[in-house]
């Protein structure tokens, strides 16, 4: 399976000039087309605790989507922390999806993320179809809800998946404004 | 000059606890903000004790880089006074620790971030120093948790006890505590009792995990309440003359809340305890207003209701001084508010709290204490809000709520720390408590049958 994704990944998707690599040293195109159904790209930062504490949720929904074209990326967006500092969160949040460091904040730019957790998901033509909080689980900053009542994420792709068009496919995610640090805004990378 | 006048006046306005004057451009004289100017001062005073390493928070605000990077987030929840968190309105008591800060340093902060968070000339002034170790020094006893806690990477919020053998052969007088936790980003808050009945020990040996669920404690008899500490929280050092008895044998019992962070943690709590020599000269009464954690209260909040309020009144027969206030409820608790009416009217605000939060309990500890005349009436209201636009509800739809230890149950009391001027007045303030709670108790027999006779009605 990410064999094939690799493969998509390389060739597949469209023109687009534009590439990241990420941590582990593979390209992936700009926007991010993998060439299966559609792909999710999630905005986290490494320090958020909302966005910490999505980790098992997405890891539920990467795994739960793969096997219907749903490929995901994770977008880590605070430009300064280092390569080995992604990995290593990665690893301690058991993540297993495929890991960029957006620098540039070329990825944010594409998806018009402002906050993490955020996420995005783009159709095999590039094209972003929702953006917004994975679910409603945090009524705002610091008021989580016992459990999440509406799974705005999901239900796009569900939607999407369905040949349906997307419902909502804006919504308002809540948790750490992504951080700006414009040093660094030339990065690589690293 | 004209900057470091802007700033006397800022630390002027800290010192006393004022409401500031607001610092329009005109205040700054067309200066612009800086970090190093004006920011770092702030964020030394007000966030780095939490936001520094090795400690709660989630990152540090120590250097340029930390803070210009969030500065969107840190305008965001400085308005909206998420950070730092601080939940009793201001007027309304004032105490020790309090995390608030200055209308007029949330003004300044949003003014640097609308010019581009610049970093100024010069460098900030430094970060202030933390004492490493114990904040009070050698503690005379550390005890911690007989058995490591897992908490799962996902799920619900964590309430939970745990009982701690204490070895102490005697009674003994805690003069301080001071909590540290191991897995400080789940680690939310902690309520410390004393258990002597042994009843807590039964209760996490019969839970085949380390400690045992419970909210509240109302199940075990006898408890003595030693306080707590809640995320930002500092040690707790009680009156000279009235430390806290803690009978001999007694278990400890950390009461402890825990959010999951995304990555599985193991907690290990530890307590120092500080004793003195001297026993209290004065003992402390629990004035709990309702009394019994207001079982007696009448609570049974009808789904959609988001004006169900509560409320008790007591009459001080002899003249106390409150230190220290605990409000309790759980998940719909809404506003807690409580006043004194002195004898010629007049009246003493003593604690309001909005926007309950059931994840920020605390013991709210007076700066100065708060001192009573006989014949003054405590007041006590605790509103409920049960309705499906109130998100901490637990029940989605709502339901109808009663009193309950269980957390889609409802409880509610303020519960002040006092103590009696005159010590020679403290059996007389206790008989009249006594029959508060002799009161409550006959009332809870009746709303328990009420309760039942609903539940059935509707089982039918």
């Amino acid at each position: 399976m990410w064999a094939f994704l690799l493969l998509a990944l390389l060739f597949g998707g469209t023109s687009a000039a534009a590439t990241l690599q990420d941590i582990d040293g593979n390209q992936h195109a700009l926007p991010p087309s993998t060439g299966a159904r559609a792909t999710v790209v999630f905005f986290v930062t490494h320090d958020c605790p909302i966005s910490n504490r999505y980790a098992p949720e997405i890891a539920r929904i990467c795994s739960e989507y793969s096997s219907r074209g749903v490929g995901c990326l994770m977008a880590y967006v605070d430009p300064t922390i280092t390569a080995e500092e992604i990995r290593e969160h990665r690893q301690s949040f058991g993540g297993t999806q495929p890991a960029v460091h957006d620098t540039g904040h070329e990825l944010v730019g594409l998806a018009g993320a402002t906050i993490t957790p955020e996420s995005a998901v783009f159709d095999g033509g590039g094209q972003l179809v929702y953006r917004g909080r994975v679910n409603n689980f945090y009524a705002a900053l610091g008021t989580p809800r016992r459990q999440a009542t509406e799974h705005d994420l999901r239900n796009a792709l569900d939607e999407f998946l369905a040949g349906r068009p997307v419902s909502k496919p804006r919504t308002q995610a809540v948790g750490c404004f992504i951080p700006k640090w414009n040093v660094v805004q030339e990065g690589g990378s690293q | 000059m004209k900057l470091s006048v802007t700033l006397g006046a800022l630390a002027f306005a800290t010192a006393f606890g004022t409401v500031p004057v607001c610092f329009g451009a005109d205040a700054l004289g067309g200066e612009s903000v800086t970090f190093n100017a004006h920011i770092a001062p702030i964020v030394n005073q007000r966030c780095a004790s939490c936001h520094r390493p090795g400690q709660a928070a989630p990152f540090s605000l120590l250097s340029y880089e930390d803070v210009a990077k969030r500065a969107q987030l840190i305008q965001a929840v400085t308005q909206t006074r998420y950070m730092p968190p601080w939940h009793a309105e201001p007027g309304h008591g004032a105490f020790k620790d309090e995390r608030r800060m200055l209308d007029a340093e949330i003004e300044l902060i949003a003014k640097w971030v609308d010019a581009g968070t610049p970093e100024g000339q010069g460098s900030p002034p430094e970060a202030p120093e933390f004492a490493a170790g114990w904040i009070l020094g050698e503690p005379d006893l550390v005890i911690s948790m007989e058995e490591p806690f897992t908490i799962p990477a996902d799920g619900r919020d964590i309430y939970r006890n745990f009982a701690v053998r204490v070895p102490t052969t005697e009674d003994k007088w805690i003069r301080a505590l001071e909590f540290r936790p191991q897995a400080r980003t789940v680690v939310h808050h902690s309520l410390f009792k004393a258990d002597p009945s042994g009843t807590a020990r039964e209760l996490d040996a019969r839970d085949p995990e380390p400690g045992f669920r419970g909210m509240g404690g109302a199940r075990i008899q006898g408890l003595v309440n030693l306080s707590g500490w809640a995320v930002g929280g500092n040690a707790r050092v009680f009156p000279k003359d009235a430390p806290l008895r803690l009978p001999a044998g007694s278990d400890f019992i950390f009461q402890s809340h825990f959010h999951p962070s995304g990555k599985e943690e193991t907690e290990i709590s530890s307590v120092a305890f500080y004793f003195t020599d001297k026993p209290a000269t004065r003992s402390r009464l629990g004035i709990a207003l309702p009394p019994n954690f207001g079982t007696g209260a009448g609570i049974n909040i009808a789904p959609g209701d988001s004006e169900f309020t509560i409320g008790e009144s007591f009459t001080l027969p002899a003249p106390v001084e409150l230190y220290g206030v605990t409000p309790h409820a759980h998940y719909i608790g809404k506003e807690f508010k409580s006043w004194a009416e002195l004898p010629d009217g007049e009246a003493v605000p003593l604690i309001w709290i909005k926007d309950w939060d059931f994840a920020w309990q605390d013991m709210y500890i007076y700066e100065e204490p708060v001192v009573l005349p006989a014949g003054a009436t405590i007041h006590a209201r605790i509103r409920y809000d049960n309705s499906a636009d109130n998100p901490r509800n637990p029940s989605n739809p709502p339901k109808r709520v009663f009193w309950g230890p269980g957390s889609e149950d409802e409880m509610g009391t303020i519960s002040f720390s006092a103590l009696a001027v005159n010590s020679d007045d403290e059996s007389l303030i206790r008989r009249k408590l006594n029959l508060l709670r002799a009161k409550h108790l006959n009332q809870s027999r009746r709303f328990r049958q009420e309760m039942r006779e609903i539940r059935a009605s509707r089982e039918r």
